[in-house]
């Protein structure tokens, strides 16, 4: 115990592991979508066509990655792909953070197997094989997985850096809410319980890990499945609720309460605190070496007190406090001792920050306990049912086969617009639902009178205007009279570009004049509705951000001049 | 307050509760029924005889209300009819409309819907009206005031009658309190924020959006409505003035707190301390409503929605107090001068507390409240221009000497001292009255300018929804050879430049009759204040056909804001009737419209009182030129409520 030799740092390991987990969210859907396309024997075809885009640069790199330490040629033939070898090295790989299966471990989440057997009332042999590891785990050292793998812990410490930057750059103090920490235990026994009668899973609802892992997959589906339709190229796509309600977390860790999920709210923490109580490992400190120098406690993620022996199940092993202690008293050592749990009446250590003045609105941010679990507990149970379990926009839905890659296959429309004029109800109909620009379409139109269903019998003529972005129109097609097809009258416009565009059927009623009804139509994606939304609000932090930096830099300066002027006096 | 000043304070409810009653009157009648053929005919397939409350008028396609519809009975059938026009019509040649095809569709324009001008004997008629009581009422108002020059030097005048609307009671204490203001904020705000998120992520068909109705139709035909009665009321709830307040306050009321708000508190640039900005920006918008069509583009109205909040909310971070409300906002400007007009206003009620007062708390704000966010200060301020009614100082002045009162209609405009500094009968010191010239506003180029280009500009925006307008503006494009928007967007200068040189000439011809009165700038700059109640009563004419006809189909929008399938009231599928048949709508038109006239007359003759206060000869004389330029303002205005117009949300 003289000499001290310096220790190698925890952390770096910890962001390896962490960027590392994130790196295999998003591979996985890759790679399943490469396997598809292999098996499908259309990979080099597709390669080939979505070159120098995402998808075929993507596509390229998985399957280099893939083929590494695989011999080209394959049934004797040396140029051909081997496609079987491949194809088995795939398939050790799948599943996401909820649930995977990586070279023949099969991990699962404690959380999903505990709700999956809770709802199923079942406790099938796979699932007790995939908890092994994850159990053993937390037995030896407690919420590991929350300090190392769960991506959402890498999310939130991103969060504590921009509090951080918020509070140094812009001398913006964010508000510190504490709620009750036992609200997780709470949550996680509503969940199961919900779990346990209606057989509806929910917590994967909230839970950052599944959310994330589940909308990797979307969006690399969705990022394919367009280039499927023929627009390959990067694109914000397949995103849900799951991403806003995780967005939504972290701007309120940022702004109201530093790190209150993981500590308060998520129920898989829950979880592995529960079963972290029996863990082998835990930081000890040598009270010989330690100098009281409160370091580890004011780094502490989770707001413990190392140095005052105050920690506990709520452990992350995210060995910040080992890595911080300038004496190394701090240590990882076996113990059975209990826990001293840290709760929200614990003494807290001075925060630096109160050096600053204070800014903005202080509100005080002292809910009680019990109000700021219930309003906690309803807003997240209202944002679960309301919009997190929603299916994404998936293809079967769209009437898109993805199955197969035959251009020719017949496609399901999309495009179907109904509307009324009177006593007439005209509808549209679009093939292919999703115009390509450039080439030939064909538009139906079918008019019926809604009294007695009776078949319109005269002319009917289609006029189709693009709507340019200042709101001029220009015609790019008609007025042109239908060729008559039974009682459906079609047209075959050719869109000259991606866009908006109105349809203005016209119709005569034998009476007097032409009635006309206008059909909005967009081909492509001509602009997202969010760019604008995106600009504007991007716009308004910059402002924000400079606005309120040159305020700081002038009142650090008048407050430089007033302590010269106050020198020189 | 004697008893024309009560009538003058009243005048406005007056021809408000006229207005309800034509409506009402007009629903209510009972029309007689004309009976055709009384005896059914096979219809086919036993078409729908049911009497349904909302009939389609079979000539001219509008939706009725059967009840308050012109009924005829044909071939046993009860059809309805918007106006006597369309029945005539009808009766006249029945086959034409009925019979054979009788489902047949009504005839309904591109997306759009054409409706009747007002009839030839009704505008010929009003015609008459105008000229005869533009001498007319010359006359009667030159006596009344020799009268009462001679008279009653010592008589409150009408103009300076006064109600205090708050008290000292609850509703004073609910108006101190920052409470209802920010309620009504959060309720526009949200309002606001359901426009952008309609117009951008709602079905793009403007029928079946609620941005652009709610937008065009209801608030911004509405607006000159609460101008005419409320002032700037709408600045109270302002949306985007709100959220950017929020944003740079970081609390929901009061003033900023003492670390400051996230203002850099920059000066506004001298040049541009005037409201030309708010004329180019009234200009630009105008081009866009009219030459785009951004109404009818729900997109392009988020856009626009977000670009004022951009424009707040950059301008407030950047610059002192609310300097954009003053000097950048075209809605503000547009309100402000119509405002000088406004039967509502917010002034010192007691000129000693202020005689008295040093710390000048509604300037410079105190822990209560801000102080004046447009740079006004109340105890000197007469003219409700530059006055957002955002009641801080109602809130920050220790006297409680301010308050908000109901006056005549045109106050600020021909402000009399009395006036301007409070009721002297409340403290009984009536003072004799100073030469009306000394607080006579000497007119400013931006505010005169901005009168007529509003003139102008509503009256082309009148002109661009005739049905011959889209054939004109081809015609010329095609005669110039350029593209539709830029033979627009020339017409559209045409258009301003036309009534400025106009206005501008005959203000050379009255200044060459009138003499002294500081050259063509001077009668320019005043006069432009006759020209206000012109375009404000046709603004309204014009507008009150949007809101009445279009307006309630806010109410099945109401359910289904973003034209996805839904029904949220049960209202989604309701075919809303005008609250309105043409008829009535005409009436009330030609009643604004003279009104307006009238009001520009009365006061052009107080302006060339204080301005030739000896001479009448030489006043009447140099008056006459005015008086032909607000005749022709007036017959244009006429003309364009003559002419059919299109609408613009049909009835699908």
């Amino acid at each position: 115990m003289s000499e001290r030799r310096r220790r190698i740092p925890i952390w770096p390991f910890r962001r390896i592991v962490q960027i590392s987990v994130v790196a295999l969210l998003i591979a996985l859907p890759v790679i399943s979508r490469y396997r598809h396309y292999l098996s499908a024997r259309e990979l080099d075809d597709l390669m080939e066509r979505w070159d120098g885009s995402v998808q075929g640069e993507t596509l390229a790199f998985t399957d280099a990655a893939v083929r590494v330490g695989i011999a080209d040629g394959e049934g004797g033939v040396e140029t051909r792909r081997p496609r079987q070898a491949v194809l088995e090295r795939t398939r050790q790989v799948g599943g996401s953070a909820w649930s995977a299966n990586l070279f023949g471990l099969s991990l699962t989440d404690p959380l999903a197997g505990a709700e999956s057997a809770v709802a199923s009332r079942a406790l099938p042999w796979v699932l007790v094989v995939g908890l092994i590891v994850p159990l053993l785990v937390t037995l030896i050292l407690g919420r590991v997985f929350c300090g190392w793998v769960c991506p959402g812990g890498l999310l939130f410490d991103i969060g504590e850096k921009i509090r951080w930057g918020l509070r140094r750059g812009l001398e913006i103090r964010p508000l510190e809410v504490e709620l009750w920490s036992a609200t997780k235990y709470v949550l996680l026994g509503v969940g199961l319980l919900v779990a346990a009668v209606s057989g509806a899973t929910v917590l994967r609802g909230i839970y950052p890990p599944a959310i994330l892992g589940r909308e990797a997959h979307a969006f690399v589906e969705a990022l394919f499945d367009r280039a499927e339709s023929g627009r390959p190229g990067f694109a914000v796509v397949g995103i849900s609720a799951g991403t806003v309600l995780l967005l939504v977390i972290l701007a309120v860790e940022v702004l109201v309460a530093p790190r209150f999920f993981c500590k308060t709210i998520c129920p898989g923490g829950a979880l592995y605190s529960l079963l972290g109580r029996a863990r082998l490992l835990r930081v000890r400190r040598r009270e010989a070496d330690c100098t009281d120098c409160t370091l580890c406690d004011n780094r502490c993620p989770r707001g413990m007190l190392p140095m005052t022996d105050v920690t506990g199940s709520e452990c992350d092993a995210c060995g910040v406090c080992v890595d911080v202690c300038p004496t190394q008293a701090l240590v990882f050592r076996p113990g059975w001792s209990g826990d001293k749990i840290v709760g929200p009446s614990a003494p807290t250590a001075p925060d630096p920050a109160e050096a600053f003045p204070a800014t903005g609105g202080g509100v005080a941010a002292a809910a009680g306990p019990a109000l700021g679990t219930i309003a906690v507990a309803t807003a997240l149970v209202t944002a679960v049912f309301a919009a997190a379990p929603r299916p994404a926009l998936a293809h079967h839905i769209m009437g898109v086969p993805h199955y197969s890659y035959d251009e020719n296959y017949p496609q399901a429309p999309v495009l179907k617009l109904v509307d009324t004029v009177g006593d007439w109800q005209l509808q549209l109909t679009g093939y292919p639902g999703n115009p390509v620009p450039g080439e030939p379409t064909e538009l139906h139109v079918y008019v019926v009178r809604e009294l007695d269903r009776a078949v319109y019998d005269l002319p009917v003529s289609v006029t189709i205007r693009q709507q340019h972005l200042g709101g001029s129109r220009e015609t790019i097609f008609g007025p042109a009279d239908a060729r008559r097809s039974e009682n459906v009258f079609k047209f075959y416009p050719t869109y000259p570009e991606e866009g908006h565009y109105e349809v203005t059927i016209g119709f005569e009623d034998g009476a007097e004049g032409i009635s006309t009804l206008t059909f909005p139509l967009v081909v492509g994606e001509p602009g997202s509705p969010w760019v604008p939304v995106a600009l504007f609000g991007g716009g308004l932090v910059l402002l924000l951000l400079v606005v309120r930096a040159i305020k700081i830099k002038q009142a650090r300066r008048a407050r430089a001049a007033a302590r010269r002027e106050g020198g020189t006096s | 307050m004697s008893a024309r000043g009560r009538l003058a304070v009243a005048f406005p409810w007056l021809v408000l509760a006229i207005t309800i009653g034509v409506i009402v009157w007009d629903q209510t009648r009972t029309r007689e029924t004309i009976v055709l053929d009384a005896s059914p005919v096979a219809a086919p397939d036993g078409a729908a005889t049911a009497a349904a409350a909302v009939a389609v008028d079979p000539v001219c396609g509008m939706d009725v209300r059967r009840s308050a519809s012109y009924r005829v009975v044909h071939e046993g059938v009860e059809l309805a009819f918007c106006s006597t026009y369309c029945r005539d019509e009808l009766v006249a040649s029945p086959e034409k409309f009925v019979g054979a095809s009788a489902a047949a569709a009504p005839v309904a324009a591109d997306g759009g819907h054409t409706m009747r001008g007002i009839p030839a004997w009704l505008y010929q008629l009003s015609l008459a009206l105008i000229i005869v009581l533009s001498f007319g009422t010359f006359e009667l108002l030159s006596w009344l005031g020799s009268r009462r020059d001679g008279a009653a030097a010592t008589e409150t005048p009408a103009t300076a009658a006064r109600v205090d609307l708050l008290g000292r009671g609850v509703l004073y204490r609910l108006v101190r309190s920052p409470l209802p203001r920010f309620a009504a904020q959060v309720v526009s705000a949200s309002l606001f924020i359901l426009v952008i998120v309609a117009g951008l992520f709602g079905h793009q068909n403007p029928a079946m959006n609620i941005a652009p109705l709610l937008t065009w139709t209801i608030w911004w035909a509405g607006l000159i409505f609460v101008i005419l009665y409320a002032g700037k009321a709408f600045c109270t709830v302002c949306p985007w003035d709100a959220i950017a307040t929020w944003i740079e306050r970081l609390r929901p009321w009061g003033p900023r707190g003492e670390g400051g708000g996230l203002s850099l508190g920059l000066r506004w640039p001298r040049r541009l301390r005037n409201i030309w900005p708010a004329v180019i920006l009234f200009v630009l918008l105008t081009w866009v409503e009219l030459g785009l069509g951004i109404t009818m583009i729900p997109r392009a109205t988020a856009w626009l929605a977000l670009g004022m909040l951009g424009m707040a909310v950059g301008s407030i971070l950047l610059f002192d107090r609310k300097a954009f409300c003053r000097y950048g906002c075209l809605v503000g400007q547009v309100s402000g001068l119509y405002a000088q007009f406004s039967s509502i206003e917010l002034r010192v009620t007691d000129p000693t507390a202020c005689a008295t007062c040093t710390t000048m708390d509604c300037y410079k704000g105190n822990e209560r409240g801000e102080g004046c966010p447009t740079f006004e200060f109340p105890k000197t301020m007469n003219r409700s221009t530059y006055c957002t009614l955002c009641t801080e100082c109602i809130r920050t002045c220790p006297h409680e000497s301010i308050s908000i009162r109901a006056r005549p209609w045109a106050a600020d405009l021909v402000a009399d001292p009395v006036a301007a500094s409070g009721p002297k009968a409340k403290t009984g010191a009536v003072g004799p009255l100073r030469p009306v010239r000394s607080v006579l506003p000497t007119g400013r180029s931006d505010e005169a300018t901005l009168a007529v280009v509003l003139l102008s500009m509503t009256s082309f925006h009148g002109l661009t929804m005739t049905p011959s307008w889209p054939r004109w503006n081809e015609a010329i494009a095609d005669f110039a050879g350029v593209a539709i928007s830029i033979s627009f967007a020339a017409v559209m200068l045409v258009a301003i430049i036309v009534p400025i040189a106009l206005f501008w000439a005959l203000s050379a011809a009255s200044a060459a009759l009138l003499g002294e009165v500081g050259g063509v700038r001077g009668v320019f700059f005043r006069y432009a204040a006759a020209l206000l109640p012109i375009a404000l009563f046709y603004h309204l004419a014009h507008n009150a056909e949007h809101l009445l006809v279009e307006g309630p189909k806010v109410l099945a929008l109401a359910s289904d804001p973003f034209g996805w399938g839904w029904n949220l009231f049960g209202t989604a599928g309701w075919s809303v009737p005008p609250l309105i048949t043409l008829e009535g709508l005409w009436v009330i038109q030609v009643l604004f419209v003279v009104i307006g006239h009238v009001y520009g007359l009365w006061i052009s003759e107080r302006i060339t009182r204080a301005l030739v206060p000896d001479d009448r000869r030489r006043a009447f004389v140099g008056q006459l030129p005015m008086l032909a330029a607000m005749v022709v303002f007036s017959v244009v205005s006429l003309w364009l409520l003559y002419q059919p117009m299109e609408m613009r949300i049909s009835a699908m």
